[in-house]
């Protein structure tokens, strides 16, 4: 494993501190493509050729004998490119339809619908383990093909699978850099030194003597101090909390409901809260926000999102317990 | 300790993705975050989550805000000079978190207040480019200095 982890491989590719070199695109038809492609450009049509019509990548116009219509908008031959980032294209345009990813001869398949990675393939591996392969291929080939979409074996988002795989990565290679030396490999003198205090130690003269006999290790360790009861997990830091307000407010931003103190107030609060987190949420691709908790130094202000649009709020005093 | 070393130390707890710091006006300041998410969402983010802390009422001073979505959530601890943003997964242990994100804080403030980092947000905000604009940015342009991964970038 390289030094550098995939994670800042992936930094140096968005910024550009990885390979100075361009990427090259171009729009490519017939004879060019097939250069591009490595592919001998069919001489005699009446040639018969085994063909699996499911993994015909779409951008080769090959119309007239599988039934494909040529596709249009342009197609790209990108050097350098991640397979994240192409995959992020792809879900950021909204496409549907099955990607084939070739690597030294592996082949993967990727499953988008509406820009969601819902299944992905290698071999007898489906789901987010297929993916994870997939995504570890350092270089190849990702085109569109003509297979047909595969039913959903992954749930997350494409952006929380990406930064789960990427966080796994990283840490399987600080796992590996930390592997223990093989045993019999040459290792300093110092790691020599017994560590235990009954094993035999080498005397001046270079004998070896064995110590007085070491007490009998107990089987059991000393049993442990009581248990202290905790207030329940559910209470914050063991604080009591108190709702000071609650609002209901429509998708338009009216107010529907609220008791409690200015609840006014508390609602503006609350919509201009919620209104920059889906803000702060799109921005990241992250899509709209589940919930929203405000914590200060004395309330705590709680905000849910309803399928509708809408959503509620509450207000609550935090107190200290007091001292018993 | 180098900023960055600050970030990673949240990765000691389990499940962390990453995380990055915008200044006081929302401006990027360090990353240690996969790219799957690019410097271009977070600096469109931060002018938000720099405006988030106007939610709170007056008399209580914002602690945190946690924001969470359908497969991941944002913990956002705020410090005197800017916000720290964490991305963890629905099931991380809060109160280990909490308490990492406050030795963090604590230590950007001292370190970027050392440095000369204003409180204060920029009095004016950098106008967006026109969208038909596509020429590099003019030599006077501001940038902004980020760490990651130990690497210094400008941009």
């Amino acid at each position: 494993m390289s030094e550098t982890t995939a994670s800042e491989a992936m930094a140096m590719n968005l910024s550009g501190e990885g390979s100075r070199e361009s990427a090259v695109v171009e729009a490519l038809t017939g004879d060019k493509e097939a250069q591009a492609t490595n592919e001998e450009p069919a001489a005699d049509s009446e040639v018969a050729v085994e063909v699996d019509v499911e993994e015909i990548p779409l951008e080769i116009p090959r119309a007239p004998r599988t039934g494909f219509p040529a596709p249009s908008g342009f197609q790209a031959v990108l050097q350098h490119a991640n397979l994240h980032n192409l995959l992020q294209i792809e879900s950021l345009s909204r496409t549907t339809g099955v990607f084939l990813v070739v690597s030294q001869g592996r082949r993967g398949y990727l499953h988008l619908s509406n820009g969601d990675l819902i299944h992905a393939e290698v071999g007898a591996l489906t789901g987010e383990a297929a993916v994870a392969q997939i995504l570890s291929w350092d270089d190849g080939e990702f085109k569109s093909c003509a297979r047909p979409l595969g039913a959903t074996t992954i749930h997350s988002s494409l952006q929380a699978l990406l930064l789960r795989l990427a966080r796994d990565s990283d840490e399987a290679a600080a796992m590996s850099e930390r592997q223990p030396p093989i045993a019999g490999a040459p290792h300093p003198v110092e790691e020599d030194k017994p560590t235990e205090p009954h094993l035999p130690v080498p005397s001046a003269d270079g004998q070896v003597r064995t110590g007085p006999p070491m007490p009998p290790r107990p089987s059991r360790p000393p049993p442990l101090p009581p248990r202290i009861e905790r207030e329940p997990a559910s209470r914050d830091f063991a604080r009591e909390s108190t709702a000071l307000s609650e609002v209901f407010i429509s998708p338009s931003g009216e107010l529907m409901q609220g008791r409690g103190a200015e609840p006014d107030e508390f609602s503006a609060r609350v919509a201009y809260a919620a209104r920059l987190a889906d803000l702060i949420g799109r921005a990241i691709r992250s899509g709209t926000p589940r919930a929203l908790e405000l914590k200060g130094k004395g309330t705590q202000t709680t905000v849910k999102w309803h399928a509708d649009g809408s959503l509620s709020a509450s207000l609550e005093q935090i107190q200290s317990p007091k001292m018993r | 300790m180098k900023p960055v070393d600050a970030l990673s130390s949240l990765k000691d707890i389990d499940g962390v993705y990453g995380s990055f710091v915008v200044d006081a006006s929302g401006a990027l300041t360090l990353r240690d975050l996969p790219a799957v998410i690019d410097n271009a969402a977070l600096r469109e983010a931060g002018p938000r989550i720099a405006r988030l802390w106007g939610a709170f009422p007056d008399d209580d001073p914002p602690e945190y805000v946690l924001l969470e979505f359908a497969a991941h959530q944002v913990f956002i601890r705020k410090f005197d000079l800017g916000s720290l943003c964490v991305f963890v997964p629905p099931t991380v242990n809060r109160v280990a978190l909490k308490l990492a994100a406050n030795f963090v804080a604590r230590w950007l403030d001292a370190e970027l207040s050392a440095a000369g980092v204003s409180a204060e947000p920029s009095p004016v905000s950098e106008p967006p480019p026109p969208p038909s604009q596509s020429a590099p940015p003019p030599p006077s342009a501001k940038k902004t200095t980020y760490f990651y991964r130990g690497q210094r970038y400008e941009g």
